[in-house]
């Protein structure tokens, strides 16, 4: 059994484990936040279940040794986890870090040894033990972590989706099995290698022939004339570019004045991240490869949240922008329910201190006024986007005070609008340009990128319209010489 | 109202009552001190609505952050009890109006107590779309009053604006129904009564005299409030079914939802009236009124409704099938072994498997297996509506927002204080009003069975001294 260290990209070796905005940022390899969790390798069991090492289950606290020193740390279950390695995060588990992160996670840095002055990322002196207890707060964001990986099947041999064959929890005793399919077929991952690209682009083409041919066979008239003239925001992701890096989320969370909940509300599933990156693995079990889709509000054209408020409180704008109207939600979440990208957020608590109830403004370190509420920290706030109080929905705006602004200095300017004037701030933020944001019925930068044969949209089939559109992810791997 | 005495028909009230010892079988329990049992069930009734009052106060106090709900899975209990209500309330309309038009005679024996469920199990219903509001203090915002902000009105596409005027309508209707017939018992009761009791009794029965006019404008209104009634069986719980239908989520996405979410609602509505009239007339000794020839008819009534809904289920998993789309497919396949299956059997054996077992006809007139599938069906019913909100949300379209949800003990608290609120409303009006319609019953007394007759010939003719004689 051996042990490999690594310096996590969100606290680091430990320097950054005061900035709350980067202890509530996934991981982007586990998806885990507040806290290091010690990745165990999985292995399918060749009929319809997964097996992690020694039926550890994610969350599951296990007493590891190493060297000569015990350490309890939670447990996740980590595909692509080498068979006899586990992993663990340094820069945890700091004992003068400030509100934020003092005593987050384990401490296991004395744990590199020293190699001529080189630091051992590793160590082979490490035994886990079997399941001791539950983590109480598991803060991880992402429970489902695979998009078709495959492996053997044992008892006909053929090679199938393992994660679909284990979507059941209860068989009646009659050894069934999910079927296959039941996640690839879905419009919202199109994967592929360089070899194949020809026929991925024709079968992405004939899957969204065959979507907007029933699309058009929608009763309702629909907005497509209005949405035709203007401004009309759009947004491109490559999913190519993206790395994972988490820095999109910590920038829009900045921007928007979006609030961290800290490791209870997030193993809640509470957190609030208007922009998340979804993480799949996919292709054989042992060796997966990864897949990173940044999800953010699509402002679909056809958006089922809107239609479903009570009181109007979500809306469509002429430009295309699905809004929220903070003042005016009463918080039935029913759009959150109607939403299938599931990336509507509600304020659960008072998590910014906003509203005047006593009962949420928690002294935690028994400062006279809460946190959240003191002059000094409000300062992070942005003054341009509005602190949402309990009980609202929010969501991602595309940055409509950025596109407000550009608006603005183009007006002032006495021309028209540049694709240039109007960045948001995951796209600021994004290192490799994964992002594109800008007006679809203009000649810019963003109408280049749709141009590519490669663009699909996310679950185009349900007619929602998404102003969102991604790339194919293209591998180039010589899958001769894989293992 | 008359029709032939039936040589073959089970008479509908046994005992050989008069219609003095009507009157008082049926009234003198307003006038007694309640006994032990009621006094205990009260005590516990009450304790309950604590409950509910104070994990209300505590959701509003710290906010729906006390619950377990979540990102991806944004109703759970609250909507499973909200529905879960409204569909009781349909059995007392069903009885009341359609019952009435289809000239069921034996619904004069359950109507009154039923039509009091209705309107307690609407009440329990509405309190959860306000409570799982997230800012409850703006619940003002869902009706469309004239205001300033524009005006601003709400949304009249979302299904959520039409519960508010299904249920309001609903419930109003119901109250004046309910109402209208309880005018002319609380006059027989007024005239037992005296002191305040007396003038507290004429206040409610409006004055009634008991003139022919009175009578006359008493039934046209009845049959009006039926007519209003009747479609409201149909439409209440067809928009609450909208709710789902409407929306673009795979498993809620169902236009069989309409019919489907009236059969259940029927079905769990004659569930909980035997659930109510084995241990009223129980405990306020009304056997003679309510006989096991009601409750079979009721426990015939399940075994349709609940065969409906078993066709339904079954119709949702072929149409998943057939439909060849891979979102529905799964939704389905997920619910029956997904991480909820165990709602899903639950579901099926309460509400499927279990009413089967009234095709024997013996088992349909036994009193306690009648009572405990009653308490059966109820449960799987709530399954039932957990499957179709928590399970469908749980594992919707993106594998990445994936959730699970158990609730928290202010859920908890608050379902069961909803029957705690439920209860203590049903005990106050088995103590202060008629549970069996008075007036109606009287009409029915000469009308079906033979046993009048013989028993008229035993009491000298009595039958033509007292036909119109309701007092």
């Amino acid at each position: 059994m051996e042990i490999s260290f690594f310096e996590p990209i969100g606290v680091g070796n430990g320097l950054h484990s005061t900035n709350p905005w980067l202890q509530e940022m996934p991981n982007p390899v586990d998806r885990t936040v507040w806290g290091n969790y010690l990745a165990v390798p999985v292995k399918f069991d060749g009929d319809k279940a997964f097996e992690a090492l020694n039926g550890l289950k994610d969350g599951d606290l296990v007493d590891i040794t190493i060297g000569d020193v015990k350490y309890t740390v939670p447990v996740i279950q980590q595909f692509g986890q080498m068979q006899g390695t586990v992993a663990l995060a340094l820069g945890y588990g700091r004992m003068e870090a400030g509100f934020c992160g003092t005593n987050v996670g384990v401490n296991v840095n004395a744990c590199v040894a020293r190699n001529g002055g080189y630091p051992q990322y590793f160590s082979d002196k490490v035994t886990v033990s079997g399941k001791q207890g539950k983590e109480k707060e598991f803060g991880c964001v992402q429970y489902h972590h695979t998009y078709g990986v495959t492996d053997k099947d044992k008892a006909t041999g053929q090679t199938i989706n393992a994660d679909e064959a284990a979507t059941v929890f209860f068989d009646y005793f009659t050894g069934a099995k999910g079927f296959q399919g039941a996640i690839t077929d879905r419009s919202i991952i199109y994967t592929t290698n360089l070899a194949d690209l020809k026929e991925s682009v024709a079968e992405v083409k004939e899957k969204r022939e065959h979507a907007q041919f029933l699309n058009s066979k929608q009763i309702y008239r629909g907005h497509d004339a209005l949405y035709a003239k203007g401004h009309h925001w759009g947004m491109h992701v490559d999913l190519n570019a993206c790395i994972g890096c988490g820095s999109c989320t910590v920038a829009c969370m900045s921007e928007n004045n979006v609030p961290v909940v800290g490791k209870r509300e997030v193993s809640r599933h509470h957190e609030m991240a208007w922009l998340r990156i979804d993480r799949y693995y996919y292709g054989s079990v042992e060796n997966p490869n990864t897949v990173y889709q940044p999800m953010m509000c699509q402002h679909c054209d056809n958006a089922p949240c809107e239609n479903v408020c009570p009181v109007n409180a979500t809306n469509h704008s002429s430009e295309g922008l699905n809004q929220m109207t903070y003042n005016r939600c009463i918080g039935t979440r029913y759009c959150a329910n109607n939403c299938p990208y599931k990336v509507r957020r509600f304020n659960w608590l008072d998590y910014t201190t906003a509203d005047l109830f006593p009962a949420n403004q928690i002294k935690k370190f028994g400062e006279d006024i809460p946190y959240g509420a003191d002059n000094l920290t409000r300062m992070v706030l942005n003054p341009d986007v509005t602190v949402r109080s309990r009980g609202v929905i929010e969501k991602c705006s595309f940055c409509v005070q950025r596109l407000q602004e550009g608006k603005l200095t183009a007006k002032n300017e006495g021309r028209t609008l540049r694709d240039a004037d109007v960045r948001t701030a995951c796209q600021t933020a994004c290192p490799t340009g994964a992002i594109t944001f800008g007006d679809m019925n203009a000649k810019d930068d963003l109408a280049a990128k749709l141009e590519s044969p490669l663009n699909y949209i996310v679950l185009e089939e349900v007619n929602v319209r998404s102003s969102v559109n991604y790339t194919m992810k293209v591998n180039n791997r010589d899958e001769s010489l894989e293992a | 109202m008359s029709s032939p005495v039936s040589l073959i028909r089970e008479p509908l009230i046994t005992g050989n009552k008069t219609y003095h010892q009507i009157t008082e079988d049926l009234i003198s329990p307003t006038e007694k001190t309640p006994p032990l049992s009621w006094m205990l069930g009260f005590i516990v009734a009450v304790t309950f609505l604590a409950v509910f009052v104070f994990t209300v106060g505590w959701t509003i106090y710290h906010g729906i952050g006390t619950w377990n709900l979540n990102r991806t899975i944004g109703w759970g209990w609250d909507i499973t009890n909200f529905v879960w209500w409204v569909g009781i309330g349909h059995a007392g309309t069903l009885i009341s109006a359609i019952l009435l038009i289809f000239r069921q005679k034996w619904r004069t024996g359950v109507n009154r107590a039923a039509e009091a469920m209705t309107i307690f199990a609407v009440i329990c219903a509405g309190q959860f779309p306000i409570i799982h509001m997230g800012r409850v203090w703006l619940a003002i915002f869902i009706f469309p009053y004239p205001n300033t902000r524009g005006p601003l009105w709400p949304n009249f596409n979302s299904p959520l604006l039409w519960d508010v005027f299904a249920i309001s309508t609903y419930f109003t209707v119901s109250l004046l129904f309910w109402y209208t017939g309880l005018v002319p018992d609380f006059a027989t009761v007024r005239d037992r009564a005296k002191g305040m009791r007396k003038k507290v009794y004429n206040f409610l029965s409006f004055g009634w005299t008991g003139s022919a006019k009175h009578w006359q404008r008493w039934e046209a209104l009845s049959l009006v409030l039926a007519g209003l009634s009747t479609p409201l069986v149909l439409s209440v719980h067809t928009i609450v079914s909208f709710d789902f239908a409407t929306s673009v989520i795979p498993g809620w996405h169902t236009t069989i939802f309409p019919p489907y979410f009236v059969a259940g609602a029927i079905f769990s509505g004659f569930a909980m009236v035997l659930t109510l009239m084995l241990t009223t007339r129980k405990l306020l000794k009304l056997e003679d009124y309510i006989t096991i020839e009601h409750i079979e008819s009721m426990n015939k009534v399940i075994l349709l409704t609940g065969t409906i809904v078993g066709v339904a289920y079954l119709t949702e998993l072929f149409i998943a099938w057939y439909s060849g789309y891979v979102y529905e497919q799964f939704a389905f396949f997920n619910r029956a072994l997904g991480p909820y299956w165990w709602a899903y059997f639950g579901m099926m054996f309460c509400n499927v498997v279990s009413p089967q077992l009234f095709w024997k006809k013996s088992w349909r007139r036994n009193i306690w297996l009648t009572f405990f599938l009653s308490i059966v069906i109820n449960i799987g019913m709530w399954f039932e509506r957990f499957v179709i909100i928590a399970t469908t949300l749980a594992r919707d379209y993106l594998p990445s927002s994936w959730s699970y949800y158990s609730p928290t003990w202010v859920e908890i608290g608050i379902f069961l204080g909803s029957l705690g609120l439920f209860f203590t409303c049903y005990l106050i009006f088995s103590r202060v009003a008629p549970v069996v319609a008075v007036a109606e019953i009287k009409s029915i007394l000469k009308t079906s069975g033979n046993q009048y007759k013989g028993a008229a010939h035993h009491h000298d003719g009595h039958q033509e001294e007292v036909h119109h004689d309701h007092h």
